[in-house]
This record gives structure tokens, sequence and C-alpha cells, in this order.
């Protein structure tokens, strides 16, 4: 958690709107959806949209999953945010344009270090996205992007949200995305079998925000957003009163946990984290995505829907028997006992 | 040099990733850039490798290759009197 100046008057970050693209349908009608997806798939694809509504055809033929997913999430959040140009475009990604770094490398393989093409080279770095976006919207404001692992998207909204508080910028486009890839799920799933990270399929997908000054219409309030490289199992307890103290919040305000857990051995830590927490309602997101570096965009996503609407908590009745609206969120992510983050979000 | 033309049609077709195009979308005297095909600078670069690739055609002056992908029948023909494979 960074300081600011005691005498700089600290703006509020709201978040005007939420858009992802998942293994689910959440992308058509901004809804949670209704069926977990079947456990025994070993990767979970991302339904992907119409692009052609967003994208040229001429631009996308040389357009990974990964661009497109991030293009046509990032059009239709500034679309519901009545936002043309945002003062700022902030990504992030944990592995980038997989799918053209493996055809790149192949390619050099293959041709034994001759003929490189320079379509996939392009295409294949990590900030293509947050460019891709720039380029399309004629933007030529901050753009920037997170590589940073299972902290990538919360690395993004943490430059958002300081350059909303210090007043640098009124509007920013900010989100994350991943893809698949072909043959890189093939090269890692040994090693996570092993070392029992996870008993997810693989995921992909995107979610991006405007986030703004401006509470008109605002889906949600982020009141609070820290991340922490290394916290051991017992020092849970503390990072997490340190992170409601100087949030000016309680155990007791919470009313709904988002929590990552994905079957995996370290799933231990939500699991201390939830005894915190006795008597308060808690989602599981990530049985409805897969598991990726960026998930936790899923779990932004999902937080802002149900604090803005709370017909969408109705559609799941079946889990949540309580239907009364959450007024504030926890979501709590890691990564293999690595890369935590809380996250607060506050009804508008 | 018709089997030539077709095989150039559908390489350029993969190496560019026209998916909504078949080699028979392709004339054999459509311009490739500009008001034809509409492909680009980066198409450019592509092709240049697709010729060295395939054809073991190297070009070096940027200035002939404008002319060199005029139409498939102007690079059909160039390659044909060029080839080294």
């Amino acid at each position: 958690m960074y300081n600011l100046n005691p005498e700089q008057i600290v703006k509020a970050v709201y978040i005007k709107s939420a858009v992802a693209i998942s293994a689910q349908d959440t992308f058509s009608d901004n809804r949670i959806p209704a069926e977990l997806m079947p456990a025994t798939i070993s990767v979970a694809n991302a339904i992907q949209p119409e692009y052609k509504d967003y994208i040229s055809p001429a631009s996308a033929r040389r357009m990974a999953p990964a661009v497109k997913m991030g293009i046509a999430a990032a059009s239709r959040a500034l679309s519901l945010a009545k936002i043309s140009n945002p003062d700022g475009i902030i990504a992030g990604t944990g592995m980038g344009c997989l799918m053209d770094t493996e055809k790149f490398l192949n390619n050099i393989l293959e041709n034994k270090e001759e003929f490189i093409t320079p379509t996939s080279f392009i295409q294949s770095t990590h900030n293509t996205v947050a460019g891709q976006i720039g380029i399309m919207l004629d933007c030529k404001a901050y753009n920037s992007t997170y590589v940073h692992g299972s902290l990538s998207f919360e690395s993004a909204l943490v430059d958002a949200q300081l350059q909303i508080e210090e007043g640098a910028a009124k509007n920013i486009l900010v989100g994350a995305v991943d893809e698949l890839g072909i043959e890189f799920y093939q090269h890692t799933s040994l090693r996570n079998s092993q070392r029992k990270s996870t008993t997810l399929p693989a995921g992909e997908g995107a979610a991006f925000f405007v986030i703004s000054d401006d509470k008109e219409q605002a889906m949600a309030q982020l009141t609070a957003l820290e991340t922490i490289r290394n916290c051991g199992i017992d020092q849970l307890q503390t990072r997490l009163h340190t992170f409601l103290t100087q949030s000016k919040c309680k155990l007791t305000d919470i009313d709904l946990l988002v929590l990552g857990n994905n079957g995996g051995k370290w799933d231990t830590y939500y699991d201390r984290l939830r005894a915190f927490f006795p008597n308060i309602r808690s989602i599981n997101y990530k049985p409805l995505t897969g598991e990726h570096h960026s998930v936790s965009a899923f779990a932004c996503w999902l937080g802002c829907i149900l604090l803005s609407d709370r017909s969408r908590l109705n559609e799941w009745d079946n889990r949540i028997t309580d239907n009364t609206k959450p007024r504030l969120i926890l979501l709590y992510n890691q990564s293999e006992g690595m890369n935590h983050s809380f996250m607060l979000l506050k009804e508008c | 040099m018709e089997q030539l033309k077709l095989e150039l049609k559908e390489n350029i077709i993969e190496a560019l990733n026209l998916e909504e195009f078949t080699a028979n979308d392709i004339a054999d005297d459509d311009a490739l850039f500009g008001d034809g095909l509409g492909l680009d600078s980066i198409d450019a670069l592509e092709l240049i490798v697709l010729l060295d690739k395939d054809y073991g055609i190297k070009l070096t002056d940027p200035e002939s290759s404008k002319e060199i992908f005029k139409s498939i029948n102007v690079l059909a023909a160039y390659i044909d009197q060029n080839r080294t494979k």
C-alpha cells in the first residue's frame, strides 16, 4: 500500500464499467454465468465474441485471440462508460500473446534461424494489447503494460488507482488479458500437476474496466487494493488486519468474499482467510473460468456486477441462499502461496 | 505458369492470414497493395521472406520490390525467371 502526501486531497476511485470475456458467456450481456464448466476438461477456452463488431477484418487477420479479446472487452467497456478517449490505457498480462510467441519460436526452430517473419514477432510482445487499443482509439495518452505474473492485473489497477487518486487522470481504461496459446499448456501442465498447483482447467480471458473520479452511474467504488509478494500463512491474519485498518474498515463491514480457490494445495490460504469471516457468504470464482495469471480481473468484474445489480445476484440463488445485496466485497487471490492481493469493492 | 500463380495465391493467403479470401477471389492482375488486396508494409516484409524461403529469391532493392509485387501476374513472371529452387 502506498502513501500519498497527507496534505494532498485523495480522490475516490469509481468503476464505471466492467466487461469480461471468459469460458462462460459473460460478454454478451454482462451476466453472471449460470452454469459451472465441466471440471474434467483440461483447458477452458474463452467464448469468443463476434469480433467484426469491434475490429475490421483487415486488422483482425494479424491478431491472436489475446489481442482480439482485449480490444473487444476494452471497446465495450468504453462504450458502456460513454468514454471515447480515456486519459490512459493500462493492461496487465501474465504471459502476453502466447500464440504468436509460439509461432515465432517454432519458426526459428523449423527454419534454422532463417526466414523469420515480422508479424508473429510484432504481435508476440506483451504490450501488443494495450498498444493495439491505443492505435484503434487513436489515443496518444499514457499507455502501459504490467507483466507481473499473477499480480499483473492488480499492478495495472494500482497504477490506474494512483493516477485517479492523485488527479493525474479522470478516466482510465484498465484491464487484463491472457490466452491459452496452442502448445504452451502442454509444456506446463506436467509441472502444475507435479506441484499440485490446481485441479482446475487452464483458462484464458480478458476483463476491462473504465475507472474514474466520477461517481455518477458507477458500478462500484474501488476503496482499497494491496499486493503482497510473500506472505506466510501464519502472517495472513496480520496482513489482512493491517489492510482493513488502513482502509478504515472492520471485518464485520464486509458482507461477501470473492475467493480464488482452485483446488490446489495452496487453498489452505483461502481456508484460513475464510475462517476469519465465519458468518459471511463467499464465492469461489475460478471454477467458472479456469486458472490463469490474470483471472483476478474476472473476480473484479464479478464483484462489480454483484454490487451494481441485485437481480444478478438472484441468478445465483442456488449458490447464494441469502439474496441480500452485498455492500462491501473483499476479493482475495494468491498463486502458489505467493502474489497475494486484497481488493475492496464498495457499492455506490 | 498457371500452376505457379495458383500456388502463389495459396501461399500468400496462408502467409498473410487473408482468412476471408480464397485463391479464386484473387485475379491474376489485381493490385496486391493499395486498392486491390489492400496489403501494407508489414505484408511486404512477409512477401520478401516468402520469396526467399520458397523460391530462393533475395530482394534487396525496395524500389524494385514495388514493381515485382504489383500483381500475381508480375510476381509469377519474376519468380519464373529468377527462382533458384
